[in-house]
């Protein structure tokens, strides 16, 4: 008799347990659902919604409408006064566009950036508001900036900042392509277009420079190593890899199968053999280190004394920043030093940061 | 109601309103409890904004992942007469963490879609564990611990290999992130997810603890009350491995919550029966809110991953177990 009972208490708790679920279910499912259709017709017709977006402002001449770099629609009432910045590579571009003073928050651990020290020291007694991992929403509107702007690693913060009413531009700064639009799309949202043309213009031209002086020389391998260890390789997919092209190189880590930092054995190294090892800015070893590795005695680069290290102390020139075109051009110097001596490179570097920076960088800083 | 009941439960719940009070008023963006109060009757509407889509649901998650932990640590603990059985133990919560690691790497967009492959690798974690115990003819203490062990290492093993293929950009930050548990990201949306298959499992839980505190005295003492034990077992482990993977899936692995809570919940009442399961759910709340506001405050700015507090947390209790040999026999 009881068993029946507890039998059917039991099919009644299932059945409870699977009603509410099920109800839990449906409940908020249509909401998520409808979010998830808005956030992607928002990035289709994009043309619709900004028309509809001009039709509503009041003075439809002083609203932009932009598509950002993840495809969403991103409508300004006029040029941001105020911007929020949540990424080096973007606070880079905002201070080369000439838009330093329109930063009101950046992201953390500013203070460890040579470049602000150098072109901006205010910034980094500003508010940080966290990191590529962690960014913190409430410290953004606290800030209540005319604008947000995140790499696309953010794209989850964007949503809630737009839910409190803060206009978020996403970027995309990793290839070369990706910094242009990135540069133009700052260039409308700050009211900064004739900057924005101006570094552009720069960029594709030592671009071609760079193509025309190298177009009939030998091409020495090299290898791009990575900040953490120089068992860490930049392979074929990555920035790093059309840097070293357009410094007329051959990435000797193109066939290496990964398509991020790709750790590798010492015996992978060994078999690369590159003539070239280039080691980037924010290096935590150095070139000594390397010349030190019994290991390594015996690659052709460490014989000929060819271990190069991007300048540190200045900027970060083996990253996709505004700068990035310097960073083609140092190793151009590097690899064919006869064709573009690295005392014309430094004149070129100094005059640029004079140009976009607006300030003259010491010659003892821009090392190899 | 004994009088030590119901000082603890006052105790527990005075504590559970004071953090929830103060949760509310802290955070980076300045909301003083005054510009709060005037929320209802307008106030200004950013304040507004930020209360109502970060900073209420933030609290409340902080509350009901802290309420689930609690008392799925304190059914584990139950249902299997071991003091060492809660979600990190007996694989689910390593389980759901693959889950949803997995979910996320197959390109899971919504949240349904990582509670869902976290709920589905929790049971699966914790039938392997139960398979494995089965397997070695004894349901004692080392054998639920080695079980647990190997299937947690199992779990890691997987996520440590989603993690190399991950995409460098943008996954692999998310599950880093994530398995250390952080509720910084936490809006409306993620809440509304997350409260129902929560609040259906810590409510029929709670309503079933009658059903738990017998399980507890054995398969034939439970036969002999009207029970049939296997069906209760499935039927408790399932609804609470439900609460765990829903939690997991918004706020990533928060490590010791639910071993250490039913611990406190026993020291303070002394016994496993009646008010026990509630208790061990507030206490689980109290710890997870306290971790929380640690986690958005101790760092100067910068938020700290949740479960480098409850673990903090949990090491002087468990020390204490430790040294005190544990204060209650494996048959709870």
């Amino acid at each position: 008799m009881q068993h029946r009972f507890v039998q059917k208490l039991t099919a009644l708790g299932l059945a409870l347990a699977l009603a509410v679920s099920l109800a839990a279910c449906g409940a908020p499912a249509p909401s998520a659902g409808t979010a998830e259709a808005a956030s992607e017709t928002a990035s289709e017709p994009a043309a619709e919604s900004a028309a509809e977006n001009t039709t509503e402002t009041a003075a439809p001449d002083a609203a932009l409408t932009l598509i950002d770099q993840a495809g969403r629609t991103v409508t300004l009432d006029a040029p941001a006064e105020s911007v929020v910045s949540c990424y080096y590579i973007t606070t880079y571009a905002v201070i080369a566009l000439g838009q330093k003073d329109k930063i009101v928050g950046l992201e953390n651990k500013a203070d460890t950036r040579a470049l602000y020290a150098l072109a901006a020291p205010e910034l980094p007694e500003l508010p940080q508001v966290g990191t590529l991992k962690e960014l913190n929403v409430e410290a953004v509107a606290a800030l209540a900036p005319d604008l947000v702007v995140m790499p696309k690693k953010l794209l989850d913060n964007a949503q809630t900042l737009e839910a409190l009413g803060i206009p978020v531009l996403v970027v995309d700064p990793e290839t070369q392509q990706g910094l242009e639009t990135m540069l133009t799309l700052l260039g409308q949202a700050l009211g900064a277009e004739a900057q924005a043309d101006a570094l552009l213009a720069y960029t594709g031209q030592q671009l071609a420079r760079a193509a025309a002086l190298t177009q009939d020389l030998a091409k020495p391998e090299v290898c791009l190593l990575g900040n953490g260890s120089y068992l860490t390789v930049a392979p074929a997919g990555m920035y790093q890899n059309d840097l070293i092209e357009q410094a007329g190189g051959v990435n000797a880590a193109a066939g290496v199968d990964d398509d991020y930092w790709a750790e590798i054995s010492y015996e992978t190294l060994l078999a690369l053999d590159p003539d070239v090892l280039v080691i980037p800015s924010g290096a935590s070893y150095t070139a000594d280190d390397i010349r030190a590795d019994a290991q390594l005695a015996a690659l052709t680069a460490v014989q000929n004394g060819a271990v190069y290290t991007m300048p540190q102390g200045l900027d970060e020139w083996d990253s996709p920043t505004p700068s990035g075109v310097l960073g083609v051009l140092w190793l151009t110097s590097v690899l064919h030093p006869d064709a573009y001596p690295f005392e014309t490179f430094t004149a070129d570097a100094q005059e640029f940061y004079q140009e976009f920076y607006g300030f003259t960088p010491d010659a003892s800083l821009i090392t190899q | 109601m004994p009088t030590r009941t119901r000082l603890c439960a006052a105790l527990a719940l005075g504590l559970l309103a004071v953090l929830a009070v103060t949760s509310l008023c802290v955070g980076a963006y300045p909301l003083t409890p005054g510009q709060i109060l005037a929320l209802p009757g307008g106030g200004d509407p950013m304040a507004a904004r930020v209360f109502f889509t970060l900073r209420l649901p933030r609290t409340a998650l902080a509350a009901l992942a802290g309420l689930a932990l609690g008392a799925a640590g304190g059914v584990y603990q139950t249902v299997f007469r071991n003091p060492l059985a809660s979600p990190d133990l007996t694989g689910v919560a390593g389980g759901a963490s693959l889950g949803a690691a997995a979910a996320i790497v197959l390109g899971a967009g919504s949240a349904w879609q990582i509670m869902g492959g976290a709920f589905l690798c929790g049971l699966l974690s914790l039938a392997a564990v139960l398979g494995l115990v089965r397997a070695a003819r004894a349901e004692r203490t080392a054998a639920y611990v080695l079980a647990g062990i190997l299937v947690s290492a199992l779990a890691e093993a997987g996520v440590m290999l989603l993690k190399t293929l991950a995409d460098p950009e943008r996954e692999l930050a998310a599950i880093e992130y994530w398995t250390m548990g952080s509720l910084a990201g936490v809006t409306a949306g993620k809440l509304a997810a997350a409260a129902p298959p929560v609040l259906a499992g810590l409510v029929l839980v709670l309503l079933f603890r009658r059903q738990a505190a017998l399980l507890s005295l054995g398969q034939a003492s439970a036969r002999a009350s009207g029970l049939e034990p296997r069906r209760w077992r499935a039927l408790l482990l399932g609804l609470t491995t439900l609460m765990v993977a829903a939690v997991v899936s918004v706020a990533g692995g928060i490590a010791f919550v639910g071993l250490i809570a039913p611990h406190i919940a026993y020291g303070l009442l002394r016994r496993c029966g009646g008010a026990f399961l509630p208790l061990c759910a507030v206490t689980g709340a109290d710890l997870l809110l306290a971790a929380d506001l640690l986690a958005r405050s101790a760092g100067g700015g910068a938020e700290l991953p949740l479960s480098i507090f409850t673990v903090l947390f949990a090491a002087p209790v468990l020390a204490a177990l430790l040294i005190t040999g544990g204060g209650r026999a494996d048959a709870a």
